[in-house]
This record gives C-alpha cells, sequence and structure tokens, in this order.
C-alpha cells in the first residue's frame, strides 16, 4: 500500500492507494497537482483566485470563467438543489460577517471583532449561468464559498480517476471517497472519530465504494465579540447554525452526496435531520449531540463492524 | 416353296416343363452347398442365469399426504435430529486505514 499526506484546502489531505506498483507513485503526485492546482482556482482566501475575480464582479453582469470554476458551481448548485437550499454556496458574505474573512489557520489565533451579521443569505436560485459560453452572473452583495463543496467535489474526482487504475481512497480532511474495494476484494475500515474525545473512535465503518463524510462544529470554531461561532451558516438567518448536534457522519453512494447530507441533517438539527434522512434510504447516518447522545440510523449496520462472528455448526 | 414346321404345342409345354424342375432342382441344390459352407455360429460369452431366486422387496413406505398433519406414528418414527452447536469464531478488529470526523 502506498500513500502520500499534503495539505491542500484548507485541510490535510491523504491519498492511499492499494498497489505495490512503481506506476502508483507518479498518479500520487499527479493527484496532489490536481488537488493545488483547484485550490489556486476555488480558494476565497486567495485574491488571484478566479473565483475572488468572480467574487469582485458580483453585481457587474456576466463573467466568462474557465472550465474547472464552471463544474465547481455547478456542482455547489447542484448540491444546494439536493439539499433545499440547506447548503448553498452564496455563503460567502455571512462567513466574512460571522468572522470567517481569513484562512482558518490564520483565524484560530485570534478574536475577530465583531460584525453586523447579515439578513438571509442571497438565493442561490438567482445565479443566473450562460453554458454556452461559460459565462455566470452574480447578483450585487452575493459571494461565493465553495468550502461546502469543492473538497469533497475534488476528492471524488481524484479518486475516480485512479480507481481506473488502483483501488483508492481519498481523504480530504475527514471526508473520504473510496473508488472500490482493496486489492484482496475487503472493504476499507474507517473509523468514525468521537468528537467529544477525538483519539477515540465511535464505531468502525467497512466501507467498499463511495464516501463517508462528517460535519460538525466541533472543530472549526473562533470567538467573535465573547461569543464561539462555527463555519456552519444558517441560510435562513445568515448566522451560524443553532443545532442540538455536534457532528453528523454520513456514508453515501457518492462522497459529494455523503457531504451534502452531513451538512444538511447538522443545520436542520436532530429531529428533523432524522425526518429528511428517512426519505433518503441509500443514506446511513451516525448523529452525535451536544449532550452526547449517539444516534444511528437502521441503515448503518451493514457497515458496521462486528467484534464476533456467530455460526451454527454440527 | 419351303414352309418352316412350328413345333407342336406338346412339344413346347413339355420344355417349359423341364427347364423350371431343372431350375428347382439347382436352387434347392444351391442352398444346400450354402448351408454346409455356412454353419451357424456359436456364442462367444455364455451367460448363466442364477438359479431363479426368491426375491424380497421392501415394503412400500406408507406415503403422507402434505395437506394433513402428521400422524404421531409419522413423527414418532422420524429420526432424530442432530443437536445444533453455536459455534463462534472471534474476529479480530481491523486496523482502520482512515478516520472520518469534521474536517480538519
Amino acid at each position: 500500500m502506498q500513500q502520500l499526506s499534503f495539505r491542500a484546502m484548507g485541510s490535510t489531505i491523504t491519498i492511499i492507494i492499494d498497489s505495490d506498483q512503481a506506476s502508483a507513485r507518479p498518479a500520487l503526485a499527479n493527484a496532489r497537482k490536481t488537488f493545488l492546482r483547484y485550490e489556486r482556482i476555488l480558494s476565497r482566501f486567495r485574491p488571484q483566485s478566479e473565483l475572488s475575480a468572480l467574487n469582485r464582479r458580483a453585481g457587474r453582469g456576466p463573467a466568462r470563467i474557465g472550465q474547472t470554476l464552471w463544474q465547481a458551481v455547478q456542482h455547489a448548485l447542484w448540491i444546494a438543489r439536493e439539499s433545499d437550499g440547506w447548503v448553498t454556496p452564496t455563503v460567502g458574505a455571512a462567513l466574512i460577517a460571522a468572522g470567517y474573512d481569513r484562512d482558518f489557520a490564520a483565524l484560530s489565533a485570534s478574536v475577530t471583532a465583531h460584525k453586523p451579521s447579515p439578513s438571509p443569505v442571497p438565493d442561490w436560485r438567482q445565479i443566473a449561468c450562460n453554458p454556452r459560453r461559460r459565462a455566470m452572473s452574480l447578483p450585487a452583495g452575493t459571494q461565493l464559498d465553495l468550502g461546502g463543496s469543492a473538497k469533497g467535489w475534488t476528492a471524488a474526482l481524484v479518486a475516480r480517476r485512479l480507481g481506473r487504475r488502483f483501488p483508492a481512497l481519498v481523504d480530504a480532511g475527514g471526508d473520504i471517497a473510496i473508488s472500490g474495494p482493496r486489492g484482496d476484494g475487503s472493504p476499507w475500515p474507517i473509523e468514525v472519530a468521537s468528537p467529544h474525545t477525538p483519539d477515540q473512535g465511535l464505531e468502525l465503518l467497512l466501507i467498499r465504494r463511495g464516501g463517508v463524510a462528517t460535519s460538525g462544529v466541533d472543530y472549526r470554531r473562533w470567538q467573535q465579540a465573547g461569543r464561539w461561532r462555527h463555519h456552519l451558516i444558517d441560510p435562513y438567518t445568515g448566522a451560524p447554525a443553532v443545532t442540538d448536534l455536534l457532528s453528523v457522519t454520513v456514508v453515501a453512494p457518492t462522497l459529494p452526496l455523503a457531504e451534502m447530507a452531513a451538512k444538511t441533517v447538522l443545520l436542520r438539527g436532530a429531529e428533523n435531520g432524522l425526518d429528511w434522512l428517512a426519505a433518503r434510504p441509500q443514506l446511513a447516518a451516525l448523529l452525535v449531540s451536544i449532550d452526547g447522545q449517539i444516534i444511528r440510523t437502521k441503515s448503518l449496520e451493514r457497515y458496521c463492524w462486528q467484534p464476533a462472528l456467530s455460526a451454527g455448526g454440527g | 416353296m419351303n414352309q418352316s414346321r412350328k413345333p407342336a404345342r406338346n412339344d413346347v409345354t413339355g420344355l417349359k416343363w423341364a427347364i423350371s424342375a431343372t431350375a428347382l432342382a439347382v436352387t434347392i441344390g444351391g442352398w444346400g452347398w450354402l448351408a454346409a459352407q455356412n454353419p451357424p455360429t456359436t456364442a462367444t460369452a455364455v451367460v448363466e442365469q442364477p438359479a431363479q431366486q426368491q426375491v424380497q422387496l421392501p415394503a412400500v413406505p406408507t406415503l403422507v399426504p402434505l395437506n394433513l398433519p402428521a400422524s404421531d406414528a409419522a413423527t414418532a418414527s422420524a429420526p432424530a435430529q442432530p443437536a445444533v452447536r453455536e459455534v463462534t469464531i472471534p474476529v479480530s478488529r481491523p486496523a482502520p486505514v482512515a478516520r472520518t470526523r469534521s474536517s480538519r
């Protein structure tokens, strides 16, 4: 097995290829280049990025954009549609207002000044897209943030490419894309970390393909005017969501779907989130509430490692 | 002028009889000769038929209709089922290759 770890998109990325072939090394290196290239294009923290340039043109008509940014925004709009608007890319201004105005590594060391919270975030459906010209028009005041979707989208893309040649797993800061079973046909064992005690595991999942993602308010948080703030914005208030959940882990047929679902459930809270999940049987989830309660959906059982296998015999 | 004399009817008939008799004799004689040349073959394997024995056939089992509850006799005669012994095969916990947690 070969792996490569590096920092990109504000997270530690680990790529694992279950193969001893020499050709795996350059494949790992190319995967790293993909992450770094996409970060240069899609990061709102880089003034020279295409996304930052698009954000600066908000309210000034359509702007032609490159293929990568176009696909990333289309993906983010799909996420918004699938989540009924709960996970939307138009939270950029709200995040800045909440204090998340720089890379998180620089943010955690400082206490940001209080800024007034914006009203409900702009409607993602107001973004105008011209596929023929590959041009996009943002309404005035709309700032896009792709932090909720670009990382998972890139990880899934990289896993899919690698998976044509090797069994591969791409771990993008805890959101994991799996191309297929390991070389011996076995599933990949993946631990769900406890948000209360990160060194301990809540569950060991065995996954052959698809994605698993965890959304939480336990890590990306900071203080603003003496109050703890986090990065998951409630689109209806424009402020960090008030939720009874500390973290949500979802297993899905694809990582983008898992990522979207984990955020949606956390934003909606335990009761509404479980109702939302009940209508989507292809999703399996583990919820951890702020008071320490752990809730597993029935569909998660098929992924959970069992400590002993019992068999009848004579 | 000379006229050919037609043979008498009696002469023709007698000739026909002579020809037929001769043909029959040759045929019968030929069969005899052929029989002498090709004697009947004898069997190379001899199967000895066992002496006639009295064959004891097992009693035909009584068939129990499927749509009727089994009778006590049928249940009593059913062979005992072997005891099922539960075997627990311990499986060691695989080491995780990755951990999922909120974005780091």
